[in-house]
């Protein structure tokens, strides 16, 4: 006969013998060291095993093309709903009879070209990120708002995917608007001037190239802000952006020093430099500033850092946004 | 590990545990949307998840769906958890109140859903051309933009979206909500169809004759508590008591009836006997006729599930009350 310890196990809820006790590491507590092994302790909650689906085989390249395929069908649906809806409309078409209104203050022979760039290529820059903040501060928000988010997040449709896909939409609307902004400025310079100057194309690609990192921007920032903070900060960004060399002037001079300074040095080095995206005065004032492909590099380089950290920082939040 | 085929008929297709979702308010406060959950579904199982605003169903789904995370606790749907990409290829969803791209139209809507469910093309032109037909929405709104459609014609796109990647669990968030009587019916009839092909179905709904209609097990949840769950036959038990009902009895009669012990319910002509055994009934039967009165019915009333739900609801409300007090 064995002896009782007089304590009963955890598990099956006997009384255990002498010699057949253990401590459970789980719950520190006693237990037979056959149920231990047999049945395991109740307080670890087994995970189920996973019921397989007949219908799905998915490889991991299936899986990323899958991916991207969402990417741009989010982004595809993007620009159908911006283009179907009434506000880049309208913006497009005051746009336009921007460039063409300002065919008429050129009149002037003397230094004509110039400003008919320097006027179409402002038009551009500050039509085109109007468009750009007020078609994408909308983007995730009003998903969201609007409950329209759920079924999407509902099906195979990641976070990031999503992120991603708004992200290429509004790239995508940017690039329709400049575009078009963009063939009609060069339309209207070549019937006035009966030529067509090379610079311009680089000039709207680089605009252009402003507008989605602002997008990215805005993306970003409508992932934790309300839209109304969303547009305010993408404006700020976009106008303090646009005078990054002037403010970085702003340091170098006596007037200035103290944490004044380095917060103003704070402020223009944690802001993309939209000022080197834009190639009007470059342009414009070829005989001051040169046309530098150096330049030209450093700015995609600046622009695509913002883009890519804002992009990265817009999926995680998202990702763990409750919706 | 993948399981073998009896291993996961046996397991739960949805598997909930201690689940448990705190929404921490700006001022500090903590609201408890859901306070130990323990649910399983099995597979082909119609579960009604049924419960007062507030009451934590629509926390549950969105737990599940994986478009809320929670405090503490786990969830498995297909034995992963929820938001893995398998899982929600597997499921159909249709939100409460569903709003949709109003930009599009019912056939472009359904076609990017079945895209995102990575359908191919051919499947979701012909499922399209289904699921319009079958919310009759083929001939009527399926080339309109959604923007047009009146309440009851997004309710029906909204259920047509569910089924456009097949899937083999369907969630149902009141999807009666803003249709008319035939709508309705025509979604229990839905609901009985996708029934009868095997899918698992999870149906969440305020009316809870609807749910009784259809539903092989309930969950009745309250304040995020899980009051009971089981089959709908076991929360809404059959009675065992028969119902007498007669009419014409004079006072003197019944006074002479309450005299003897019979305990009777009168509401002005009308008097009614409860009891659990026939020959009683019977028995206070002929005492009545020879009193005068008129037999108008004999029946075994069934409790509703409203009845069995208020019934849970209003115990937990009186016992919180109680447990205030007393503190």
């Amino acid at each position: 006969m064995t002896d009782n310890t007089g304590i009963k196990c955890k598990i099956c809820g006997d009384n255990i013998a002498t010699g057949e006790e253990t401590k459970c590491e789980t719950c520190n507590e006693s237990v037979h060291v056959k149920c231990l092994q047999e049945k395991g302790c109740p307080d670890v909650v087994s995970r189920p095993a996973p019921i397989p689906c007949a219908a799905v085989t998915e490889s991991s390249f299936h899986a990323f093309t899958l991916s991207i395929r969402n990417v741009f069908l989010v982004a595809n649906n993007t620009i159908v709903g911006v283009t179907r809806g009434v506000v880049l409309n309208v913006m497009m078409v005051l746009a336009m009879m921007m460039i063409i209104a300002s065919t008429s203050t050129t009149l002037v022979e003397k230094g004509a070209r110039e400003m008919l760039m320097d006027t179409g290529l402002a038009s551009i820059s500050v039509l085109g990120a109007m468009i750009a903040i007020l078609t994408g501060f909308t983007l995730i928000p009003n998903e969201i708002e609007n409950r329209t988010i759920y079924p999407i997040v509902s099906k195979p449709v990641r976070r990031w995917q999503f992120v991603l896909g708004k992200f290429f939409g509004a790239a995508g609307i940017n690039g329709i608007t400049t575009g078009i902004l963009s063939i009609l400025l060069m339309v209207v310079y070549a019937i006035k001037f009966k030529e067509f100057d090379s610079r311009l194309v680089m000039a709207v690609i680089m605009l252009y190239f402003m507008q989605v990192v602002l997008s990215s921007l805005i993306i970003f920032f409508s992932t934790f802000m309300s839209w109304i903070g969303t547009i305010i900060v993408s404006m700020v960004v976009w106008a303090l952006g646009n005078y990054s060399y002037f403010i970085k002037e702003l340091t170098e001079g006596d007037g200035v020093t103290g944490a004044t300074k380095y917060l103003i040095m704070f402020v223009q080095k944690a802001l993309p430099n939209f000022q080197s995206m834009d190639l009007r005065y470059a342009i414009v004032n070829e005989h001051v500033v040169k046309f530098s492909p150096h330049d030209i590099g450093l700015a995609f380089v600046n622009g695509s850092i913002f883009l890519i950290i804002a992009l990265v920082l817009a999926s995680i939040i998202f990702s763990y946004r409750e919706l | 590990m993948v399981p073998s085929g009896t291993e996961a008929a046996s397991q739960p297709l949805v598997d909930i545990r201690n689940l448990q979702k705190v929404y921490k308010l700006i001022s500090g406060r903590e609201i408890n949307a859901l306070n130990g959950l323990d649910l399983t579904i099995k597979k082909g199982e119609t579960f009604g998840i049924v419960g007062p605003n507030g009451s934590g169903k629509t926390t549950t789904m969105k737990i599940l769906l994986g478009l809320i995370y929670p405090t503490s606790g786990e969830a498995y749907l297909f034995g992963r958890e929820p938001g893995d990409n398998e899982v929600q290829r597997r499921v159909g969803y249709l939100p409460e109140a569903p709003y949709f791209y109003e930009f599009l139209t019912g056939r472009e809507l359904l076609h990017y859903y079945g895209s995102l469910c990575g359908v191919s093309k051919d499947i979701i032109a012909k499922r399209t051309d289904d699921l319009l037909k079958m919310v009759d929405l083929y001939d009527r709104g399926a080339d309109m933009m959604i923007r047009f459609y009146s309440r009851g014609m997004r309710q029906r796109i909204g259920i047509a979206q569910t089924m456009i990647n097949d899937p083999e669990l369907l969630i149902l968030d009141e999807p009666t909500n803003g249709l008319d009587p035939i709508g309705t019916v025509q979604v229990r009839q839905f609901i009985l169809e996708q029934k009868k092909q095997g899918r698992t179905i999870i149906l969440c709904s305020h009316l809870l004759s609807e749910v009784e209609a259809v539903a092989d097990s309930v969950a009745i949840l309250h304040r995020g508590n899980l009051l009971a769950t089981g089959p709908v036959a076991q929360i809404v038990p059959e009675s065992k008591q028969w119902q007498l009902v007669v009419t014409d009895l004079t006072r003197d009669a019944i006074g002479t009836l309450k005299k003897e012990g019979i305990n009777l319910d009168i509401h002005g002509d009308v008097i009614t006997y409860l009891s659990e055994d026939m020959d009683d009934v019977y028995k206070v039967l002929g005492r009545m006729r020879d009193a005068g009165g008129k037999l108008v019915e004999i029946t075994r009333p069934q409790p509703t599930l409203e009845e069995q739900f208020l019934k849970a609801v209003g115990e937990d409300d009186l016992s919180r009350t109680i447990a205030k007090l007393q503190r």
